[in-house]
């Protein structure tokens, strides 16, 4: 709270001049991030939250206001933001581990410092036995492990998650929602988290803010106890906080019985 | 709004490039010999010169212009392709449903569509005589073989799921192949057709060039001999442009027909 | 299989090479059947349809094409039409061919796919190319064949060239439609994790092209097929086509079957092997 946020955006503006996307512009956002922070950004689809955290990634330019990563304006993408896409990103053309190992590469990073740090983390996300393997060769949430992986190994100081799971069957998104937050807690990297799915945002997060119509409505803190269990479901501030994050999403009244 | 100005710019580049393209021409051109390589000046005269009657070939005993025989070519080219392609987009498909088509076609198939065509042509010049049926044999057989191929895999290809969510419907199997299989095949045979319209052009004009009484294969041929180099350009550069215009066609009717589909971003 | 299937996947038809050879047969049987009735009834059977037999016995009669040497003498000179005359043709022939061709692909593969990196890299560039480029690719390329025999005289080099010519603005707007489709999430992805243009191209751009490229430069290796004849049909000395263009002259269908067999053979290898090297190379690709 004290030290300077791991990551300022201030009065954020990004609109699109072509024709068609009228939709995932925003407007005058401000958000300030504390180092470790594990944020969740929610909010309907089309709402522009997507579009705020491709702006944090340098992947698109602000129209307005500037965004500030650990001291330093981002003028475009770089090591020091990790970003995990909603699609797949696992290069098909190179195996598990020269993926995991591809930012190092890019980094510079000497070959045998490079080859721990990828077997570090094929162990780390499970992928144990599969270091040789094509992605073609994995299930999607094998995939999804190798782009986790790829993406803690350059050690960046924030991790830019786009609804990565989004398209992942329950049981694997589970797990890999518990990955995560086992990465989190090991590494303590602040982690912006994008999804559309309220009780992933009420597992993951620390504090979670709510962009609807390309403005941040909502700023909520998230205390519940961690690890965060099933038992999260009965607990009355939960199903609270639940029914009024639904509400934002414009689900009033379908989510009480 | 953006979007016009978006393709006036894109105009103007492709403008720029075509410039880029002629004055590149035009200083190799300094270079040589106008019979060796005509300014482009030269070759526009050529078409303007030659247009509707051309003296120089008449002479030789051709009759008409670049205008006519261009005709010929097109007339011929498109023929084979409009008769063949539907042919062989049809045998493809069933050749992916019925095994006994399959069981025919696929030897022909197999070996036609790794087997350069135009080694075809000095056999029909001698069973059929030079002339439009060997040309349209050529090209038309040229047409059936890759859209036929192009169909079958698309064909094979579909997504099981739509002809069985159509069985579930109810729909007989000649309904699901009239209403599934073919529409559902044809955005993966658009660049089959396509290939072979662009392809066809050169193969008639080849024919041509092996024997022909008419057509631009035969204008080549006759300017060959006077040595004029910028009429040899200008009919090619002539069936070039009509190409991209029947391909342009092509594209569009076929984007028309397929409008349904998701453009993939 | 489950019963859905039945209704889906199950009506497809299958492949089976079994049935093929019995095709080929049936093939060779109608070739000989036809052949048999046409003899009889025509006053040149064999400038027509030869029978299998006629046509194998006519191998040794390529020793005409043969200009000599390896201690097999030209039948100009005097020497008997032997089996070894006519495989000696054939292979000299076939071997010039050939190395027409290779040459041609190479030049039309380095350049086809050089070029359309360098104007892949930019938008700007790729528009202004996108026109002239397209022209070029739809002008009638067997038809310049006169055109290259005047430039460059009717020599290896000009079959040559217009092979590169004719192949590689093929490979070059496949590359450039390559470079278009390679989705923008995968280089989203390398920037983010710190990759500069050069790596991105090298590590990203490139390899996402092949599998699209692949179909492209297949199909310009058989049209290359078509152009290395069509050069040779029309102007080029010496090769397999000019050994055709002289047998049908005279209108020996016997001999041209022949020719046409070692072309076919030859495209044929080339394209398999073409397939082999390519599947390895992108053995990755789903």
């Amino acid at each position: 709270m004290n030290t300077a946020p791991a990551l300022e955006v201030t009065n954020l503006t990004v609109s699109f001049s072509h024709e068609k996307t009228v939709v995932d512009a925003i407007e005058g956002v401000n958000l300030a991030v504390d180092a470790g922070q594990f944020l969740v950004v929610i909010g309907p689809s089309g709402g522009g939250k997507s579009t705020l955290l491709n702006a944090i990634a340098g992947l698109v330019s602000p129209s307005q206001g500037t965004i500030t990563a650990h001291g330093k304006p981002v003028t475009r993408p770089g090591r020091d933001r990790g970003m995990v896409f909603q699609r797949d990103t696992a290069f098909p053309w190179m195996r598990v581990s020269d993926n995991i190992g591809y930012s190092l590469r890019a980094g510079g990073v000497p070959r045998k410092e490079r080859e721990s740090i990828v077997a570090h983390y094929v162990e780390s996300v499970g992928l144990t036995g599969a270091e040789r393997s094509w992605p073609k060769q994995l299930s999607g949430g094998m995939r999804k492990r190798v782009a986790v992986a790829a993406a803690f190994a350059s050690d960046p100081e924030m991790l830019l998650m786009d609804e990565p799971f989004g398209s992942l069957d329950f049981v694997t998104k589970m797990r890999l929602q518990e990955l995560s937050l086992k990465l989190w807690s090991e590494t303590r990297k602040t982690i912006v988290f994008v999804t559309h799915d309220v009780d992933e945002a009420l597992t993951l997060a620390d504090r979670i803010v709510v962009i609807a119509g390309g403005r941040l409505v909502d700023d909520l803190s998230v205390d519940f106890r961690r690890p965060r269990t099933d038992d999260l479901r009965a607990d009355p501030t939960a199903i609270a906080l639940r029914r009024h994050l639904l509400g934002r999403l414009g689900l009033v009244g379908m989510s009480a019985e | 709004m953006g979007t016009l100005k978006h393709w006036s710019f894109n105009l103007a580049l492709s403008a720029a490039g075509f410039g880029v393209l002629i004055l590149a021409w035009s200083l190799a051109a300094t270079q040589f010999l106008p019979v060796q390589l005509p300014r482009p000046t030269l070759v526009v005269e050529a078409i303007h010169d030659n247009f509707s009657r051309a003296a120089g070939l008449e002479l030789q005993g051709l009759q008409g212009g670049y205008a006519s025989n261009l005709k010929y070519t097109a007339i011929n080219t498109l023929r084979a392709f409009a008769i063949a392609s539907p042919i062989g987009f049809a045998v493809g498909m069933m050749s992916a449903r019925l095994q006994l088509v399959r069981d025919i076609s696929a030897p022909l198939l197999l070996l036609f569509a790794t087997v350069p065509e135009l080694v075809a042509a000095p056999f029909l010049l001698i069973w059929f005589g030079p002339g439009e049926l060997a040309q349209g044999i050529l090209v038309g057989f040229y047409c059936f073989v890759i859209v036929a191929v192009a169909a079958q895999n698309a064909a094979l290809r579909l997504a099981p799921e739509y002809e069985g969510f159509a069985a579930t419907l109810g729909a007989s199997p000649r309904r699901r192949f009239l209403t599934v299989v073919l529409p559902g095949s044809l955005p993966a045979v658009i660049g089959g057709l396509r290939i072979a319209l662009a392809v066809s052009w050169s193969l008639q004009c080849a024919a041509e060039l092996l024997g022909s009484d008419v057509g631009v294969g035969r204008v080549i041929t006759l300017s060959q001999q006077l040595g004029y180099t910028a009429g040899i350009m200008a009919v090619i550069l002539l069936v070039g442009i009509v190409a991209v215009i029947c391909d342009r066609l092509l594209a569009g009717g076929l984007r028309w027909a397929v409008r349904w589909q998701e453009s993939v971003a | 299989m489950s019963t859905g299937d039945s209704f889906g996947a199950g009506l497809r038809t299958t492949h089976n090479t079994w049935k093929l050879v019995i095709a080929a047969v049936t093939i060779l049987l109608v070739w000989e059947v036809v052949a048999h009735i046409l003899e009889p009834r025509l006053q040149f059977p064999d400038q027509v349809l030869p029978s299998i037999e006629r046509t194998v016995s006519a191998f040794p009669e390529l020793s005409n094409y043969w200009k000599g040497g390896l201690g097999v003498r030209s039948t100009e000179s005097g020497g008997p039409q032997t089996v070894e005359g006519g495989a000696l043709a054939m292979l000299d022939n076939a071997f010039i061919t050939g190395y027409r061709l290779l040459v041609g692909m190479a030049i039309a593969l380095v350049v086809g796919v050089g070029a359309g990196l360098v104007i892949g890299y930019s938008a700007f560039a790729r528009k202004l190319a996108f026109g002239p480029v397209n022209l070029l690719g739809m002008l009638p390329v067997l038809a310049m064949v006169p055109l290259f025999a005047f430039w460059f005289g009717a020599t290896t080099r000009a079959e040559v060239l217009i092979i590169a010519f004719g192949a590689g603005i093929t490979i070059l707007r496949s590359t450039l439609n390559a470079v278009h489709n390679v989705p923008q999430v995968y280089v989203q992805a390398a920037q983010t994790m710190g990759a500069g243009p050069a790596m991105i191209y090298r590590t990203v751009i490139m390899p996402a092209i092949t599998p699209e490229l692949r179909g492209g430069v297949r199909i310009a290796l058989t049209f290359s097929w078509s152009l290395a004849l069509g050069a040779e049909l029309i102007g080029v000395q010496s090769g397999l086509g000019r050994m055709m263009v002289q047998a049908a002259r005279f209108s020996q269908v016997d001999r041209m079957i022949l020719i046409c067999g070692a072309f076919v053979t030859l495209a044929a290898v080339t394209v398999i092997a073409f397939d082999r090297l390519a599947d390895r190379m992108i053995r990755w690709a789903a």
